[in-house]
């Protein structure tokens, strides 16, 4: 089943199912607005979502892991690129989910008017944000070890593909895969009782003046 | 008090800056705080003038062109709202309600009227359809050209008053449409991609929606004109050919009620750049008129007038709320100084609105002082009605972190002074959590030392991050920013707001929203005034009720000279 939904029901769930995994509001915000911008420019987002939740929901099992990646894009993405253009240089390191640093590029590189880079570990350009233009190479951005770079001028952009913004009023996601967010997202609801539903803002239960 | 015309007359605003009369912002720290965020009236920037200032000026065409109600009032209608380029339609579904079904809250499931905003026209296999999903509200999956979401109840006493009186060939008791000034009463009104609906991007592909709340506004002017026509229709089924319409004057003072509980909080808190640019341009807007050196003789006279009827305003706001009604009293009294102030020929000296604003500064309850600023506003729209287009804007999502800690320091200490000074080792600092319930998401507020929840609240503990946020800093070298918060990713929202209040001043409230003396009320007040509400009803700190549209033109006045005259409006009650 494919479910239609708006750009803003994306970022708030994200958001919500990013802090359901224990990660800072700061940091589930910052989700939040990657995933809409990946759903508006027409980028898969939600399995990929969905499995970085799944991991740091285990990550007390996986802290020990050898493989432990430096950062989670989708968490982590808008501050390593921010750092990236504090720094004015390159940053290395591992990354899961790599695709989410395509949308943190982006929205970074709108924002404060500047360009960066990203290449993986053969040197190979997989995507390009520069003011409000992004360009990606639809493949192989898997996760691995990775450079984010400022673009230099005249960047060659030929191999990759202009992501453009998807000119569509809605975004179809798998209602499974969604759900499977939502269930991430019910972790920062408060369980409903009595006592609570009567403090509730309202005249209650009935109103007739 | 006591100030006569010779006191004020060429008082200077000590908000002026280069004692030329030119007057500067009045500052966020004085203008963001709760208690008078909490006194704001409605003006002419509010959204609701500036939607009807639109469709007066490009001569929108408003028309019922589907009307498939029946004797009972039950079925559903469809009001076209035609732009010079574009057509807007309401589909209004109106319900068979149990009164015991009948509830205000978010949590309610059934109501007597159920609406949607459509882009463009709905055909009737659209109609067929969303009369199930838009009559489920949030339980329906919506479509995205359906623009706002939306439904009400009725006010029974007033609704069953006016359609008896009607089908009896009488007009409803004026006493009764003043104090209560509508049949119906939107318990919400969902945009920007609620529940499927369209994002704000389809929303304002069309320019007369990129303002703020532009399709909610509609959304609302057209169930006023629902509601007026649901009466009408009503009457005429029950008294035939004894029915009278409702007189015009009457229906003017009808506007749409509206029950508003904590979500508009979080909203003002999660929007700050939007926040910043809605309190900036009043605060702009009232500078410039304070500016004015001279003010022609008809602003006088405008202003004497509004003055006047805002007494009357004032005298006819009767609400059962303590505090309120507290603050309405004192307000009548400041009224009266007031216009003993503007009496004679006042006006005619220098920088006389500068002087008049000061005194109600110096003098006069929070109340008054921000009426005062929507009269001042009132007469001078080609002065600052341009400062409506500037009302709209995108959050900053990044931080420019490429500043070192010892700014972000400075920063901290130059605005959240009022944080870093609250006491947090005393718990009426901490009393109260915002939290959202899993009863249908609904936003409450919970106290913390009295019931569980408190670990999965909002983080609107602003005092508290900062303070944390500062002992960190405190602990660290002064480093480059960015690398700092990649170590701390704990401080990252409050970094992030940090960094927007340097730059959008007005969009950080200053004041501790988990404290116990934390009125949400104060919120939803200064977000409603913005509306364009009246009426300010509160029926706890947590909930208020409001008019939209009372006394504002009826559809076919729209188009008529002085239709953008309703700001206070009243009506005449004859004697008893």
């Amino acid at each position: 089943m494919t479910l239609i939904l708006s750009l803003n029901e994306i970022r708030a769930e994200a958001e919500k199912g990013i802090r359901g995994v224990a990660c800072t509001w700061g940091q589930a915000k910052d989700g939040g607005m990657i995933a809409a911008w990946m759903a508006g420019h027409d980028l898969p987002f939600l399995g990929a979502l969905n499995q970085c939740l799944d991991y740091a929901d285990q990550a007390e099992d996986l802290s020990a892991q050898a493989t432990k990646p430096d950062y989670i894009a989708a968490f982590d993405g808008l501050m390593l690129i921010e750092y990236v253009s504090a720094i004015h240089g390159p940053w290395t390191g591992t990354v899961m989910m790599p695709r989410f640093l395509v949308g943190a590029m982006a929205i970074v590189a709108a924002e404060q008017k500047c360009s960066f880079t990203l290449k993986n570990d053969s040197g190979d350009i997989l995507a390009i944000a520069d003011h409000d233009q992004c360009w990606i190479k639809k493949s192989g951005i898997v996760s691995g070890t990775y450079q984010i770079t400022i673009t230099p001028d005249h960047a060659d952009t030929s191999s990759l593909a202009l992501c453009p913004w998807a000119d569509q009023m809605a975004h179809q996601a798998s209602e499974k895969c969604w759900q499977s967010l939502g269930r991430f997202a019910a972790r920062t609801y408060v369980s409903e009782t009595e006592e609570k539903r009567r403090a509730g803002a309202g005249a209650g239960d009935i109103d007739n003046s | 008090m006591g100030l006569g015309l010779e006191n004020i007359q060429n008082k200077k605003l000590n908000i002026s800056a280069d004692g030329e009369g030119k007057s500067n912002l009045r500052s966020p720290i004085d203008v963001m705080r709760l208690e008078r965020m909490g006194s704001f009236h409605p003006m002419r920037l509010s959204f609701s003038r500036q939607l009807l200032r639109r469709m007066a000026h490009e001569q929108w065409h408003v028309e019922i062109t589907d009307w498939q109600i029946n004797d009972q009032g039950h079925g559903h209608a469809v009001i076209s709202a035609q732009t010079p380029d574009h057509v807007y339609s309401l589909v209004a579904f109106s319900h068979d309600l149990d009164d015991q079904e009948r509830s205000d809250r978010v949590i309610a499931e059934k109501w007597d009227s159920t609406f949607t905003l459509v882009d463009g026209t709905p055909s009737p296999s659209d109609i067929a359809i969303m009369s199930d999903t838009v009559s489920k509200q949030e339980a329906g999956r919506q479509r995205p050209d359906q623009l706002t979401l939306s439904r009400a109840n009725k006010s029974v006493r007033m609704f069953n008053h006016v359609v008896d009186r009607l089908s009896n060939g009488q007009q409803p008791d004026a006493k009764m449409v003043n104090q209560i000034g509508y049949v119906m009463r939107t318990t919400a009104v969902y945009g920007n991609g609620k529940f499927g609906i369209g994002d704000r991007a389809v929303v304002t592909k069309n320019p007369a929606m990129f303002g703020p709340f532009q399709a909610e506004m509609l959304t609302v002017f057209l169930i006023r004109h629902f509601s007026i026509a649901l009466i009408n229709h009503l009457a005429k089924v029950k008294g035939g050919d004894h029915a009278v319409s409702l007189d015009a004057d009457l229906a003017r003072h009808f506007g749409i009620g509206n029950a508003t509980g904590l979500g508009m909080a979080p909203f003002l808190v999660h929007h700050q750049v939007l926040l910043h640019h809605w309190m900036q341009a009043r605060e702009t807007a009232l500078a410039r008129v304070l500016d004015q050196e001279t003010i022609p003789d008809t602003a006088i006279a405008d202003i004497k007038r509004l003055l006047a009827r805002a007494q009357t305003y004032t005298h006819q706001w009767r609400v059962d709320d303590q505090v309120q009604s507290d603050r309405i009293t004192q307000l009548e009294q400041d009224l009266i100084t007031l216009n003993t102030w503007v009496a004679g020929d006042w006006g005619r000296g220098s920088f006389a609105l500068a002087a008049l604003m000061q005194s109600a500064m110096d003098n006069l309850a929070l109340e008054a002082q921000e009426m005062l600023v929507s009269i001042l506003l009132e007469p001078f729209g080609k002065l600052i009605d341009d400062l409506g287009d500037a009302m709209a804007a995108k959050e900053q999502i990044s931080v420019n972190t490429g500043i070192k800690t010892q700014d972000l320091k400075k920063h901290i200490e130059q605005d959240y002074d009022w944080a870093l000074n609250c006491d947090l080792s005393d718990q009426e600092q901490s009393t109260l959590f915002w939290y959202v319930s899993e009863a249908k998401l609904e936003p409450r507020l919970g106290r913390r030392y009295e019931e569980d929840g408190a670990d999965q609240e909002m983080p609107f503990d602003f005092a508290h991050q900062i303070q944390s946020l500062k002992n960190t800093l405190d602990a660290a070298d002064n480093e480059m920013l960015a690398g700092f918060m990649l170590r701390h990713p704990e401080h990252r929202q409050i970094i992030r707001r940090v960094m927007n209040t340097a730059q959008y001043p007005y969009g950080e409230i200053r004041d501790n929203l988990v404290a116990a003396t934390t009125r949400p009320i104060d919120m939803l007040r200064c977000k409603l005034s913005f509306f364009g509400a009246s009426k300010f009803d509160p029926k706890s700190d947590l909930w208020t009720r409001i008019t939209l549209f009372q006394g504002a033109p009826l559809v076919e006045d729209l188009s008529q000279e002085g239709s953008d005259d309703w700001l206070f409006s009243t009506l005449d009650i004859p004697a008893e």
